[in-house]
């Protein structure tokens, strides 16, 4: 009978076959050990540039390689990201189309293998993480419908270069909108979608673009703004007029944003004439 | 592993294998990137073949089969390249666990996500020669019993509209600064 060391020398053995790993280019990519709940085993990248090895996640989180969620919008993952990257001291940075990496990066070749344990567990828990829907599922399936619908309303009548849908003010991540229009390279329409599945969905909704507006009017970037646009909901279940007319009161005055009600959406044409 | 479970599957496993396994045929001999349709020998309802390639890398691509009745997901799938799976199965051994691209999914009588790779796909001359995509489509109706009805198996043309090149950019951090 096998005694429990060899049981454990085999613990090891099993593990260490599992790394493995594919050339791509100049870059390597490492197949590892760690798992999600989601059945994949997480792959890290690595490549040497100017003399720093970068170990990164290859943009496959944000680019959902991993049939994995990544909403930024969902307070929930938000935190529990921000946690994980001060955690493992993660970087970011964007690639083409804007794709964020997260990644780590050295000079001492023997501390790779601790900055691949780093990415490897990082990983492995937001791809987990992403799996639990931690909102409302009718409120976010109406959020999505209402996006969906207003991205596309927006995209029949204004050219693809000008709009930035769900961008960001600036190169810091930081304030997003759900449309930007970029009528001059200096001069912006700033577009927020104002929904909710319920009455209180819907006042988080309004304090939400009212807090995005106060944000971008202290931006750096106040001076580039030319007009902002709130597109209001009116057809779904959590528009209730009579109760919400003061906070949208508020909203309106303290903002100044122009009002379009979904079902005068025709409206949005002559506001954002280019 | 709740995700990789689906359930309609596992209830209704017989019609799962009926669609899987019984004949099927396509009629287009182009495919562009789209879905289109999938005319079963013996199941009237609708079922779509889906070609996806990913944008800058034409060698990343993945075919789906599709059909509601019997789950909103595709019901058997080839990728390319991606992501490793982990065949989630009590009694494997840990390394018999791990699949990695190119590989097929397809779902057990438990509705559990099962990914494989076939005989071509571990011979290492068959499974460059299967970056093709054309020839790899080939080998994807042969897996689920699709008959393209046509002397020779379709071709996949890749955005014909907007790039007449055929691009592979596969190293993730090329062009990428890391500050």
């Amino acid at each position: 009978m096998k005694t429990l060391q060899d049981i454990f020398s085999n613990i090891p053995f099993a593990f260490s076959s599992l790394w493995k790993y594919k050339e791509r280019g100049n870059t390597l990519e490492i197949i590892t050990p760690y798992a999600t709940t989601s059945s994949k085993f997480v792959s890290v990248f690595l490549s040497l540039k100017n003399g720093e090895f970068i170990i990164s996640d290859g943009g496959w989180i944000d680019e959902r390689i991993y049939d994995n969620t990544f909403d930024l919008e969902d307070d929930c993952f938000s935190k529990i990201l921000d946690h994980y990257v001060n955690s493992f001291d993660i970087r970011q940075t964007n690639g083409l189309g804007n794709k964020t990496y997260f990644y780590k990066k050295t000079n001492i070749i023997q501390t790779v293998p601790s900055l691949v344990l780093d990415l490897s567990v990082f990983i492995s828990n937001i791809i987990s993480l992403a799996e639990i829907e931690f909102n409302d599922k009718e409120e976010k399936e109406s959020v999505t419908r209402f996006g969906k619908n207003a991205n596309n309303y927006l995209k029949t009548f204004i050219d693809s270069e000008k709009l930035d849908l769900g961008g960001y003010l600036g190169e810091s991540k930081t304030i997003k909108f759900n449309a930007i229009i970029k009528q001059t390279s200096t001069k912006l329409i700033l577009i927020n979608y104002i929904t909710g599945s319920n009455l209180s969905h819907f006042s988080n909704s309004i304090s939400k673009a009212n807090f995005i507006f106060e944000l971008a009017e202290k931006s750096k970037y106040k001076h580039n703004i030319s007009s902002k646009i709130s597109i209001i909901d009116n057809m779904s279940i959590g528009y209730k007029p009579d109760r919400l007319s003061g906070f949208l009161g508020h909203f309106f005055e303290n903002t100044n944003s122009k009002e379009v009600k979904w079902t005068d959406k025709e409206k949005l044409k002559e506001l954002v004439s280019l | 592993m709740s995700k990789e479970i689906i359930p309609e599957i596992r209830s209704n496993y017989d019609f799962y294998n009926q669609l899987l396994k019984e004949r099927k045929s396509v009629f287009e001999s182009v495919i562009s990137i789209e879905s289109i349709p999938v005319v079963h020998s013996s199941y009237q309802g609708p079922m779509l073949l889906i070609v996806n390639v990913k944008k800058n890398d034409s060698n990343f691509f993945q075919f789906k089969l599709k059909c509601r009745d019997i789950c909103p997901t595709p019901f058997f799938r080839f990728d390319s390249d991606g992501d490793t799976h982990r065949n989630f199965i009590a009694g494997l051994t840990l390394p018999e666990q791990q699949i990695p691209t190119p590989h097929f999914h397809y779902y057990n009588q438990d509705g559990l996500n099962i990914a494989y790779k076939t005989p071509p796909l571990l011979e290492e001359d068959q499974k460059k020669a299967l970056q093709d995509i054309s020839l790899c489509l080939a080998h994807f109706f042969q897996e689920s019993n699709i008959n393209t009805e046509l002397e020779n198996f379709c071709e996949v043309k890749i955005l014909p509209q907007l790039l007449p090149l055929v691009i592979s950019v596969n190293d993730p951090h090329a062009n990428i600064i890391f500050p």
